[in-house]
């Protein structure tokens, strides 16, 4: 490309992945035009847009936790504490096909599977080797369990309290988000129904004896690796978020205790904004997955 | 092609994997392609799909994997589809599956192995070529 076609592309409006018309530059009449600068307002004060803490990543910066988890809980144990020796400042544990999908290791539908894709668990005794040694004060831990969730997030609380935390001051997140297996991904256990029932339960049980616990974290990044643009990787989710608020909501739980979902950059902002909407929430916190399909093109364009 | 009747294809998702995108995309070009195919969902054991394999009377038996199980699922397979008689059939699979594991595959009887990123029209044509 030559300079001249160069200059002209820059003046060009593009489309982004979701069909939505970029323009070469924005100024403050199009901050007007959205609502001005009360829709942008500052940190740590609703809407959110520019984050949920007064002083956001100057503060804190992101957790960082690559995904891992595999073999046997010992395996996996020791991947942990060469993570956390490097740097690493949460944990975000991979579980095998049975786990996920609430087999035992020795049942017939796990030949083949056992160890495979994650660290595999049985009992309450392989979340005790897994986690031997970490301090669960300082390293915070994800779970990314799904269908099961409520019977691994029930092992992870059942192991901290015998090493002597109290679930009243622990935090944690489970990925917890079922609704998103049904959409993207295929590990579900149950029905639609009897899933945000539990969702429901494990939100509710969180909320009234581990209140520091993240019990959800809603998921777009499987609906995206399923074929949807991010528009509607946002749109699913948020749906999704709504379907598990509107369950607490109906057990007349007061406050739903906090919203995650995955977000390349360009979207956090917007979806703060949107969610900040729902009268009985507010504020939402993120997480970003960087994996496979989405990041791959993003590596490319960078590149 | 010289059939009277388009080929039949059972493709299958072995095992607790999810992830069916792929599996759902390659269904969508072969029947694009002229190809009448029988997608049986996730989670199916080697049984289930030796016995929807015969009672469809499928040309071709196409496993789609992508979580790593499928070296101990083929081995199970191979037999539980020779004794239903399907031995002579054409026997497919793809999905994550590392070269290291190509000879293995072959040899267990999937005489084509498509790993992740294969073109669409190098299935059909091979479909084409190897189906009896």
């Amino acid at each position: 490309m030559n300079s001249k076609d160069a200059s002209r592309g820059e003046r060009r409006s593009v489309r982004n992945e979701s069909g939505i018309e970029i323009a070469p530059l924005y100024t403050a009449e199009d901050v007007a035009r959205t609502g001005g600068t009360a829709m942008v307002g500052l940190p740590g004060e609703y809407p959110f847009t520019r984050g949920i803490h007064p002083l956001m990543y100057r503060k804190q910066p992101w957790t960082m936790r690559q995904y891992t988890g595999f073999g046997k809980s010992s395996e996996t144990n020791k991947r942990f504490h060469y993570l956390i020796a490097n740097g690493q400042t949460g944990l975000n544990v991979a579980f095998d096909l049975p786990t996920q999908c609430g087999y035992d290791s020795d049942d017939p539908m796990a030949e083949g599977e056992v160890g495979r894709v994650g660290m595999a668990v049985d009992t309450l005794r392989d979340f005790e080797i897994a986690f031997a040694g970490i301090d669960l004060d300082k390293i915070t831990v994800s779970l990314t369990i799904n269908g099961a969730a409520a019977i691994l997030i029930a092992m992870y609380l059942a192991m901290a309290e015998k090493r002597g935390y109290d679930k009243k001051t622990l935090r944690g997140t489970a990925q917890n988000d079922i609704l998103k297996e049904f959409v993207g991904r295929g590990t579900w256990v149950y029905p639609v129904e009897p899933s945000i029932r539990l969702v429901g339960d494990t939100i509710e049980y969180c909320a009234k004896h581990a209140p520091k616990y993240s019990p959800v974290s809603v998921c777009g990044y499987h609906i995206r690796e399923s074929g949807a643009d991010p528009a509607q990787e946002m749109a699913y989710a948020f749906c999704i978020a709504k379907a598990y608020a509107d369950e607490v909501i109906r057990r007349g739980l007061p406050v739903w205790p906090s919203s995650s979902r995955a977000c390349p950059c360009a979207r956090c902002s917007p979806s703060r904004m949107s969610w900040s909407e729902r009268p009985s929430t507010y504020s939402m916190a993120m997480y970003t997955a960087s994996a496979v399909w989405p990041a791959s093109k993003m590596v490319t364009m960078l590149g | 092609m010289s059939r009277g009747k388009p080929v039949k294809v059972v493709l299958a998702k072995p095992g607790l994997d999810g992830h069916d995108q792929g599996a759902k995309v390659v269904a969508r070009a072969l029947m694009d392609a002229g190809f009448e195919v029988i997608y049986t969902g996730l989670r199916q054991t080697p049984e289930a799909i030796a016995r929807i394999a015969l009672d469809e009377d499928a040309d071709v038996i196409a496993l789609s994997s992508m979580a790593g199980s499928h070296l101990p699922f083929c081995r199970k397979v191979k037999p539980l589809l020779e004794q239903a008689g399907l031995g002579g059939k054409l026997w497919i699979i793809g999905g994550n599956l590392p070269a290291s594991d190509h000879d293995e595959l072959r040899a267990l009887g999937f005489k084509g192995v498509f790993a992740s990123s294969t073109r669409l029209d190098d299935i059909i044509n091979f479909i084409r070529a190897n189906v009896s």
